[in-house]
């Protein structure tokens, strides 16, 4: 994971250490040992440095107190010495394989330094003793999903760096939510909330065994990275769950253009054309030359990665192929046009067909090239003419 | 609170992993061809798992594969599916958008691996009909099946042949069937390499390196076909491999698979036969065919050997053309010259190969050394006869060029003794 970009990881690491704060209330109920109160009082009044050298000084005669371990792992990552909090939690798990929190405190240092697969070793460790330790699930149903968008971002060619790539902002939007949000029903999606409510680490829930737990209690210390306010698609980002059923896409795939029927014809189009292209001509439903024109314009909107003017040529009830909701094809479409360094659309042989009096087929050789990569397919335009302006309502690829 | 040091059952990868050997085992997962550990195989492993509905075990195999090859995209994709399945969480699918140019060349990529491997593979013990006949001095033979984006290996045993692996292959962004230069198409015909070109002296685009073929060869120049620099190239460090219709012409494959076949390829005059429509056949029933042909070849032999001018010219068809351009007529003549000078005339067909030639109907190319005279006063000259099945069932020939020796991609021990044409 190491080649990811830090721009990618650093909303995920500070997310992380959230993750970090919430879980020092998940420490079992020790008998704990008043030198370990101490610390913990100190802890919570923000002196890490203090409570660490006390658990020094008792660790030195009591090197196997599990608990002081703990804590002494909790104020090192309050120290910001990563590295030797994980060397705290690792060796806490080799002596006390059974104990789930030290895992899950692994696992979540792992995934701030960027390490998912690692992370997801140790909280599978965690879950193994713990089948029902909610707080491992949702982590690791977080760290599926931050691999899982990794993989997709290296499957398609997506500029690592891009900030508008939408699957990170889902996922960032998600990983904030949990401390505050769900608590116990792992696998349940939860809902993104608006994303300007994340500013402060919420107050960590009360995961099992819920003794008084002073580290926990003690939010005010900064998160590692800048809080960068999430871009405007945010707000589109709160997708609905696609539901991605891996056995379905195993096998080849077919064409997914069989389904028919455009729905019905929609009022009048709401959103203003701003194509030049498109507000200038007042198609009558022969005016060829004014259809092709709209298709060369919705090409070089393409070209210009564009997707305000891309966008606006589609007519508010175009319905995207395969099922999917037109928030979530908006979204797709924006992030496509945005993410290649240069995009070039070519429309080569139109053929227009009339196939109603305010309705048009546009069947055409697309020539598309970004980067590397290019390819040509037949494809048609559906178009409607909606008070004057031809509007796509379908489109298909042959 | 006492802790026992206890020995809690850890999470081990490996326990999966010898599930999913067990699970492919126990259901007899057809030999695939590809390398036995190859990336396709554990991308095979991993959606075989998949389709069993055990996704821990597809997880496992994909996971080792993208660390094995991360640029490995289909590879990424696919591990991508699984884990946004396993997650729990919203990710969102770029499946969703099948209009998007990169998801759609994967899923094609995708397919054809798929296919290859699944129902669409050949037989284990088939061979495909393109080769009819392979003289021994051929170690190999290459096959691109270009409809379903595969290459094949046969090796020849003194004769005999024998499949020696499969790859997966790009071809051109426009299918196949090369007419002219710029088409963006892979040319369909029997070919050879003439050499090789190691990556560091090309461009990084063609990777580990590059095999040009000799295209045009002399059957595409007699149809006009132009075009060249078509080449069995590998691809950029950025990926792993490209979607089945990505190149201008050449043949592309994974670098691994093109350095893999670098023995293959250099070997003494490999051919490499682009076939549009081949057909898979077991050796016997090819043998029928090849054994007619054979005999007509040997009655050829038999006239010219004779100097029966009418018999031998019966051979060639009227609208026959040789490699410079003369009819029947003109070649008849300029064959019987050269064949009433000498007294004595023994002739031998040696190293004979015979093709289907792909991308014609009936069609069949016989490649092989005529070796005229003997003791000192021995020629020997190579030989390409195109035979065309008529209506009525006969063969005729209607093109015949006595190549030249060509760069070989190594220097042919034949070669030296191979004085040219003799006309």
């Amino acid at each position: 994971m190491s080649d990811e970009g830090s721009p990618v990881n650093s909303p995920l690491r500070r997310a992380a250490a959230i993750l970090l704060l919430a879980l020092g209330a998940a420490l079992p109920a020790f008998a704990t040992a008043p030198t370990v109160q101490e610390a913990q009082t100190l802890m919570s009044k923000g002196d890490y440095a203090g409570a660490l050298g006390l658990l020094d000084a008792y660790l030195a005669h009591t090197p196997q107190d599990a608990e002081a371990r703990f804590t002494r792992g909790l104020a090192l990552v309050k120290l910001d010495r990563i590295d030797e909090a994980i060397t705290v939690f690792s060796d806490l798990t080799r002596d006390y394989p059974k104990l789930p929190e030290p895992y899950n405190n692994l696992a979540v240092l792992y995934a701030q330094k960027g390490e998912y697969e690692k992370a997801r070793d140790a909280l599978e460790a965690a879950l193994a003793t713990h089948p029902a330790y909610a707080t491992a699930h949702e982590n690791l149903g977080d760290i599926y999903a931050a691999l899982a968008a990794a993989a997709y971002n290296r499957a398609l060619q997506l500029d690592q760096d891009n900030p508008t790539v939408r699957q990170k902002l889902a996922l960032i939007n998600q990983l904030t939510n949990i401390p505050g949000g769900v608590a116990a029903t792992a696998g349940t999606p939860p809902a993104p909330a608006a994303p300007a409510a994340e500013a402060p680490p919420p107050p960590p829930p009360v995961a099992e065994a819920a003794p008084p737990s002073p580290p926990a209690v003690a939010p005010p210390a900064a998160p590692p990275a800048a809080v960068q306010p999430p871009p405007a698609e945010a707000a589109t980002a709160a997708l609905p769950p696609p539901a991605p059923s891996v056995a379905q896409t195993a096998p080849p795939p077919a064409a997914p253009e069989a389904q028919a029927a455009v729905s019905a014809p929609a009022p009048a189009p709401a959103v203003p054309a701003p194509a030049e292209a498109v507000a200038n001509t007042a198609p009558a439903a022969g005016d060829d030359q004014a259809i092709l024109e709209v298709v060369n314009a919705w090409a070089q909107a393409w070209s210009m990665q564009d997707p305000k003017t891309y966008l606006s040529f589609y007519a508010d009830d175009f319905k995207p192929e395969g099922g999917v909701s037109r928030a979530a094809w908006e979204a797709q479409r924006r992030e496509r046009l945005t993410a290649p360094s240069h995009i070039s659309v070519t429309v080569l042989e139109p053929r227009i067909s009339h196939v109603g009096a305010h309705r048009v087929d546009v069947r055409f050789v697309q020539d598309y090239s970004s980067g590397s990569f290019s390819d040509r397919v037949d494809k048609t335009l559906e178009l409607s003419d909606r008070s004057g302006a031809w509007k796509i309502v379908r489109e298909i690829v042959h | 609170m006492a802790f026992a040091p206890a020995r809690a059952p850890r999470f081990e990868p490996q326990r999966w992993r010898a599930r999913v050997c067990a699970v492919l085992f126990a259901l007899g997962w057809p030999a695939l061809a590809a390398a036995a550990d190859g990336p396709e195989r554990q991308l095979l492993e991993a959606v075989q798992a998949l389709q069993q509905g055990d996704s821990r075990a597809a997880l496992e195999q994909l996971e080792q594969l993208v660390h094995r090859e991360p640029r490995f995209r289909l590879a990424q994709l696919l591990y991508g599916e699984v884990l946004a399945a396993r997650s729990g969480v919203a990710v969102a699918d770029p499946l969703i958008d099948r209009n998007d140019p990169h998801v759609r060349a994967l899923l094609q990529e995708l397919h054809a691996r798929l296919a290859a491997a699944g129902d669409q593979a050949p037989p284990p013990e088939a061979l495909p009909d393109a080769i009819l006949r392979l003289s021994a001095r051929h170690r190999y033979a290459v096959v691109v099946d270009l409809p379903h984006a595969r290459l094949y290996v046969l090796k020849n045993n003194g004769g005999t042949l024998a499949r020696a692996g499969d790859y997966y292959v790009s071809l051109a962004k426009h299918g196949y069937g090369k007419r002219s230069a710029g088409d963006l198409r892979t040319p369909v015909g029997v070919y050879r390499v003439t050499g090789f070109k190691p990556g560091r002296e090309l461009p990084a685009f063609y990777g580990a390196g590059a095999f040009p073929l000799n295209y045009p060869n002399g059957w595409d120049r007699l149809h006009g076909r132009d075009g060249d620099g078509i080449w069995l190239h590998g691809v950029p460090r950025e990926v792993y491999a490209r979607p089945p219709r990505a190149s201008e012409g050449c043949v592309v494959l994974a670098n691994d698979d093109l350095l893999a076949l670098k023995p293959v390829l250099l070997a003494d005059d490999t051919p490499v036969v682009l076939g549009d429509e081949l057909q898979w056949r077991d050796a016997a029933t090819l043998a029928q065919e090849t054994e007619a042909l054979e005999r007509l070849i040997e009655d050829w032999r038999a006239s010219l050997a004779a100097r029966d001018a009418r018999r031998y010219a019966a051979f060639y068809a009227e609208d026959f053309r040789d490699g410079r351009g003369l009819d029947k007529a003109g070649f008849v003549a300029a064959q019987r010259r050269f064949v009433d000078t000498r007294r004595r005339l023994k002739v031998r067909v040696r190293d004979l190969d015979l093709f289907r030639y792909p991308g014609e109907r009936g069609l069949v190319l016989a490649r092989f050394v005529e070796e005229v005279g003997s003791g000192r006063r021995r020629r020997l000259i190579r030989k390409e006869q195109y035979w065309r099945r008529e209506p009525d069932g006969r063969w005729l020939i209607v093109c015949e060029e006595n190549p030249a020796p060509q760069p070989s991609a190594r220097p042919a021990r034949l070669r030296t003794a191979l004085a040219t044409s003799a006309e």
